[in-house]
């Protein structure tokens, strides 16, 4: 598992032209972010991993969700990055050490707001499926 | 009573009567495999830090109410809401929580299973 979040970082931050990584200067966090970051950001982490075996391969499917938040009286923002985000990891192909990357592929899309605060931080998280495979060992 | 004439032979088969029985045999699987599947979501509850289970009571099985819609788990749904409302933010973390995922967890660990019951029930028909 830590292999594929170094990818997913990896991907990130060797992307640093890319919009993805500018509309969030470059903050982009595994599991949770620090107290007190900056808005906007993009958190991400694993939703659930199922392995599968056959004579020869061994197969990961991994569920990653990515977070987006913004703190913003506008939703624009947040969907700039979502943008972004999906430009630079729909179908991406990621470098997962001792493993071959298959497909990357978008599945759900959620809001993920919070209005009570002020200015009002609005957010999504994003869901891909992640396949990588191995030859037995 | 449906008779299908080939060259040569003749098949007759009771189709209706067929495709009701693999009707209710999809449906009794469908069932157990929605148990399964918010058994295990309990279970990842559970194993997070701080739970009291009234979560746990929120988790619901319900039907479909569309033909062929099969059964659907539910956590907190409008019938069952209880506060403290937290299954969204446990399940897709917030700005400040993280997220601990039970739902879909628990959906994808079955999915193989879920797929090896359906065909156990097919092959017994």
């Amino acid at each position: 598992m830590n292999k594929v979040f170094t990818a997913i970082y990896n991907k990130f931050n060797n992307n640093v032209a890319h919009g993805a990584y500018t509309s969030v200067g470059g903050r982009f966090y595994l599991n949770v972010a620090p107290q007190g970051a900056t808005f906007p950001y993009v958190v991400f982490f694993s939703v659930a991993d199922a392995n599968e075996y056959d004579t020869s391969d061994e197969t990961e499917d991994i569920t990653i969700q990515f977070n987006i938040f913004s703190q913003n009286n506008s939703v624009l923002e947040a969907g700039q990055i979502l943008t972004n985000l999906k430009s630079l990891f729909d179908n991406c192909s990621l470098t997962v050490t001792n493993w071959r990357h298959l497909e990357m592929r978008r599945r759900n899309t959620y809001p993920n707001n919070d209005y009570e605060q002020s200015p009002p931080i609005v957010g999504y998280s994003v869901e891909y499926d992640i396949l990588i495979e191995k030859t037995r060992s | 009573m449906a008779i299908h004439k080939g060259q040569g032979y003749t098949i007759e088969w009771d189709a209706d009567k067929v495709l009701k029985r693999a009707d209710a045999v999809l449906e009794v699987t469908s069932r157990k495999v929605a148990f399964l599947v918010k058994r295990d979501a309990i279970r990842y509850l559970m194993k997070l830090k701080g739970f009291t289970g009234n979560m746990a009571r929120q988790i619901k099985v319900h039907v479909s109410r569309y033909k062929g819609g099969g059964y659907y788990i539910i956590a907190q749904g409008s019938k069952d809401w209880h506060p403290p409302y937290y299954a969204s933010f446990l399940e897709l973390g917030t700005w400040k929580s993280e997220g601990k995922p039970f739902m879909r967890t628990a959906r994808k660990q079955n999915l193989r299973k879920a797929q090896r019951m359906y065909q156990d029930a097919i092959d017994k028909l």
